[in-house]
Parts: structure tokens; sequence; C-alpha cells
């Protein structure tokens, strides 16, 4: 875990990421977490940023007599002096490092993100129970800038089983596409890779219907797609072999088999460069096929970008569909 | 039940009045739970009241085992997991075994393979698991196949199929060579057809019998099944038949006269499912992980 010491103004604000150490001057409340750590903030800005834990700060019981320091374990050497003793504490049932990252979000701070994904989905969860719509899209945009990107290969199948777990709709969407771009669902390749036992089997399920839906979506879409913008784009095409749609066979089957490939959310130019090219060939040596091998590289860029475009358009427009009854214990769980 | 002294009450609220000695008898979980030091009662004249997380239909099914009634033995595979969940639970021995010996596997695996397999395996049903994850076998490993079992299969239940289902493909492999070998496996009888390649003098097996080979075995495919017994000799038949039609091979046809049937037999034995498992003992607190190589 990065340890983040920062003073900004106010002066006497101090947070370090690797002791948990969150005080902020002139604080009027303390958040515990469940594990025991203690925050000391502003009411207002809690209040400002979630109505549900605003009311809990403003009911909160009364001043603790115990003179503590500001975070556990006790004998830290943090003083906080005197007049923090007598705040009131609210207890909150969560763990002290995403609280402390949460509070990160909400005060005028440098934020910092949790280290694991867990941890990160936890974290969405919690600002998404407390409806933290503002402190949600701040968490969001942050994790949009991590580099390498917070959902990839190595992390999708785990995000996505989090998210259902947290309830956390737009991350399982994220993250159910990212698997469109290296992955065919299939029980032995997923068994191969490992994958296996970080989703449970309700999440699979959807998970595979999903790609099931997108893929008749994009068979759908394709044909559509086919018939109007590549037409549109070719104009008349006399490329020895056509399609009953008019265009050239070699580019009606490559779009065609998008919606069936190993990783339909990915496409790869070279691939279908390399059609063009091994058709043009294949046609040179029965004479040649002018019109192929004279297509220019404006009409190929155009052709490429209306594909790519109408691919992502046509997954986008795919949703997830959610297991309930983790949304059920999930409500519950922050009361 | 007459003269009774202690309430069940299930989990839908329904009064089972029975008696304590014949649950102390058969159940340690109640045994030490009775013999706990009570709190005084402010009704001392009514009787003790337990209160229990199963249903009504599992209790009334359990309790028949512990009296001289005909036991009550639900007809649909989960009913009968869910009360053999709740003896074991109660570490009702007896009425575990009573129930195992009155159920079918056909009324046992009426669900499903697949199905019955991810249930028991969430209640953690040792035995049951291990038939259903052998009877999947029969079935490809696909999303299709599981289907909306699928949504069954909790914590390691498809992670564990697959190791399964992967040990059980080697283990058929290794039994398949085993048998094949023309030196020493069953196959070498075939030794000596004139079709094989090289001739009769050839030590080579004939081509007919490659049938053994077709199917995931080499390839490890989950979409493919692992053949029956019953499948294999089928498959057996089915190529010496057409062997001998084709090539009119007498040799083939005198070997399976005189020792077709033992052959038969130890086919079967290649696709024994017992052969590829080996369920570990059940750990105290543990999950199942009944397919867990030992």
């Amino acid at each position: 875990m990065s340890t983040t010491t920062t003073k900004t103004s106010p002066s006497r604000l101090v947070i370090s990421h690797e002791n948990l150490h969150f005080d902020y001057p002139e604080a009027d409340v303390i958040l515990r977490s469940r594990d025991s750590y203690e925050f000391r903030v502003l009411k207002i800005y809690i209040i400002h940023n979630s109505s549900i834990l605003g009311e809990k700060a403003l009911i909160s019981p009364n001043p603790q007599p115990k003179p503590t320091s500001s975070t556990i374990p006790a004998d830290s050497d943090v003083d906080s002096g005197p007049a923090t003793n007598a705040l009131p504490v609210v207890q909150l049932p969560i763990e002290g490092a995403i609280l402390f990252s949460l509070l990160t979000y909400i005060f005028p701070v440098p934020p910092v993100l949790p280290s694991t994904v867990e941890q990160v989905m936890e974290l969405l969860s919690v600002a998404q129970s407390y409806k933290m719509d503002v402190t949600l899209t701040h968490i969001r945009n942050h994790i949009a800038q991590q580099e390498p990107p917070f959902t990839r290969e190595g992390t999708a199948f785990l995000i996505y089983s989090f998210s259902h777990k947290h309830g956390l709709r737009t991350e399982a969407l994220q993250a159910a596409r990212c698997t469109l771009n290296f992955a065919t669902l299939n029980i032995q390749h997923l068994a191969e890779e490992e994958k296996l036992d970080i989703i449970p089997g309700a999440f699979l399920l959807e998970l595979w219907k999903y790609h099931k839906r997108v893929r008749l979506n994009l068979k759908s879409d394709l044909r559509v797609f086919i018939k109007s913008n590549v037409l549109t784009i070719f104009g008349d095409s006399s490329c020895e072999s056509l399609t009953s749609s008019g265009i050239p066979s070699w580019l009606g089957s490559y779009i065609f088999n998008i919606g069936n490939s190993y990783a339909p959310g990915f496409l790869d130019p070279t691939d279908f460069h390399m059609e063009l090219v091994e058709h043009s060939q294949k046609s040179i040596l029965n004479g040649g096929c002018a019109s192929c091998s004279g297509i220019s590289r404006e009409k190929i860029r155009e052709i490429w970008g209306a594909l790519t475009a109408a691919v992502h358009n046509s997954i986008s427009k795919v949703s997830v569909t959610y297991v309930a009854a983790y949304l059920k214990v999930l409500n519950t769980s922050l009361d | 039940m007459p003269n009774a002294d202690v309430i069940l009450r299930s989990s839908d609220l329904v009064d089972f009045h029975v008696h304590k000695s014949a649950l102390v008898a058969s159940s340690p979980v109640f045994r030490d739970m009775f013999s706990l030091p009570q709190p005084p009662d402010d009704a001392p004249e009514a009787l003790p009241e337990v209160y229990l997380s199963e249903c009504a239909n599992t209790l009334n099914g359990l309790i028949s085992f512990l009296y001289p009634v005909a036991p009550e033995i639900p007809d649909y595979g989960d009913d009968i997991l869910t009360l053999l969940a709740a003896a074991t639970k109660y570490d009702m021995d007896a009425v575990q075994s009573s129930i195992r010996a009155g159920v079918s596997r056909k009324k046992l695996l009426s669900g499903g393979a697949f199905h019955v397999y991810a249930v028991a395996y969430s209640k953690g049903l040792i035995p049951e698991t291990a038939i259903a994850a052998r009877n999947t076998l029969g079935y490809p490993l696909t999303f299709e196949a599981l289907g909306d079992s699928l949504r069954l299969f909790e914590g390691g239940a498809l992670c564990d199929l697959t190791d399964f289902r992967l040990r059980s493909i080697d283990n058929f492999s290794s039994n398949l060579n085993s048998f094949s070998c023309r030196a020493k496996g069953p196959s070498k009888i075939w030794v000596g057809c004139p079709t094989a390649k090289g001739g009769k003098n050839a030590s080579n097996l004939p081509t007919w019998l490659e049938f053994l080979h077709s199917g995931p075995i080499q390839a490890r495919k989950f979409s493919e099944t692992i053949p029956t017994s019953a499948q294999l000799c089928d498959r057996y038949m089915k190529a010496l038949q057409s062997h001998v039609k084709e090539k009119d091979c007498n040799f083939c046809m005198k070997v399976h006269t005189l020792e077709g049937e033992k052959y038969c037999d130890n086919l079967r034995e290649i696709s024994t499912p017992g052969l590829a498992w080996n369920a570990p003992a059940p750990t105290s607190g543990e999950r199942p992980g009944v397919l867990r190589t030992a």
C-alpha cells in the first residue's frame, strides 16, 4: 500500500494512507470503521455528499469521554489534542481502508484508490449504497484514468463477479463488455484459465447469456450494416465475386463472421487487410480483381471506421441481466 | 404423538409433538441439545419448543424415520437431498443410511445430473455429489448442457467438476491405452488378423479396433462425453460386424466367438466410473471438496 502523507489547506489536515490516518481540522464528528479505525471529519462534508450518511452523523450519539488518538492502533503517536475527545461517534459497517479511501473522495485531498480490485469494488458499492452520486462519479472518473486500465483482460472476470456481488451495474456491464475483447465463453477454456473459481455459477450464466445476446444482436445489426452502409460507401462494385447484396464476397463474409468470431468485441484491422490481400491475390491468379485491388486507402479507412462503429453500437445496445438476489442482500447490508 | 415431551417447530411454523428419547437415540446433536441445562420455564406445564430451520415437509420425513411407521421419502430429487441434508446436519447416521437404501439412483437423479450435482454439492452430501458427478460424464460439460442448473453452482462446485472431468478423461485414456496394448492388453487377441497392417504375421492390431480411440479422449474436450460401458460394447459390436462383413474376416469372427464375451467384459471395465473416482474422506468443518484428488 503506497503512502500518501499530505498536508493541504487548511494546514492542519493530515492524512496518511499507511496507517489510515485522517484528521480534519475543526472536526465535529468521528467516523468509526468496522475494524475500529477512527476518522475525524467535518459533518458538513458528509451531509453534503450523502443524505443517508449525513443523517447518521446528525443523530450520532454523544461525546466519547475516552481520550484517544485519531487512529488505531492505540499507541499511535499522533496526538489530535484534547479538543477532539468529545466528538460524537458514528459507527459504520465499513472497513477502515475503504472508509479512508471514501473520505479522500469527499474531502479536498488527493484521492486514494484502495489497493485491490475487491476493495475498489467495495468502495464503489459503499458510495452507491449511501447514494453519494457526486462521489461515485468522482471515483469512477479516477478509476477511468488508471494505467493500466482497471478493467482489462487480467481483471475483467474478477470485476464482473464483484460487480454482481456489490450491485454495481455500470462496472458489471463494463467488465462484461471487456470480456468480449478476448474470450469466447467456454467452460473448458475458463477452467484452463482458472477463472471458474472466481465467478459463482449464477453470474457466469448471466455472462454467457450476455455473450449470446451480443452475438445475436451483432449478426442482426451487421446484416443491416452490409445492406445499407457498406453499399453506400462502396457504391457499385465490379468485383468478380459479389454477394446477393452486391458487395464483394470476401467483405461480406468477413463482416458476417464477426458475430461468430472468438472475441467479437475485438476487431483487428490486420485481419481485415489480410482478407482483402488474400482475395486480391487469389483473384490475380485467376486474372485479377481490378475492383478490389484498386480500393483506395480512404475507402478502406472509411469502411473500417463505419464497421467498428457499427460493432460498438451494436454491443452497447445489449445490457447485462442482473442477479436480483444479491441486490436484496446489499440493500440491507449497510443499514 | 401421545405422551410427547417436546415440540419441534418447523421454519414454516408447523408443530411436531415428539419424544425427546426418539430424537436423542438417533441424533447426537439432539442428545447434546437436551443434555444442556434448560432455563426455568414461565409455564412449566407447557412442552418445550425447539425451533428448527427445516420446513414441515422435511421434518415430517425426518421424524417418520424415528418411529415404527412407514418412512416418508419424498418423490423428487431435490426434496430427497434436502431430507438427507437435514439427517446429515443432525448426525442421524441410521436415518441417512435408511434414506440412501430406500432411494433408487434413478429417482435421485431425476432432476438431471448437473442439477443434482449442484444441489448435493451445496448441501455437502458427498455420496450423492459423487454419484451425480459420475453421471455428468455422460453429458458434454458446456454452457448449453448445464443450462439454468449453472445458477445452482456455488463455491468451487464447477471448478471441482471440471477437475473431475479432466481426471476422468485422463483415467479413461490411460485405461484405454493399457487395453489397446497389442503386447499385454486384452486387445492382443486380435493380433493375427490378416487385414492388419503388415498381414497376419506383423503383430499389429486390425484397423477396425480404432473405434476405441474415437471421442474426447485425445483432445480432452468437454464438449464430448466419455463413452459408457454399454456404448463401448455397442461400438465394438458395430465395428466388428462392419469389419467381418467388409473383409469377410474369419479370423476376427472366430476370435469373437471364442473370446468376444470376455473381451466385452474387459471393455466394460475401462469405463467403470468408480475407476475415475477417488473421493477423499470428508473433513469436519470443510466444504465438501468431494472431487479433489485424495
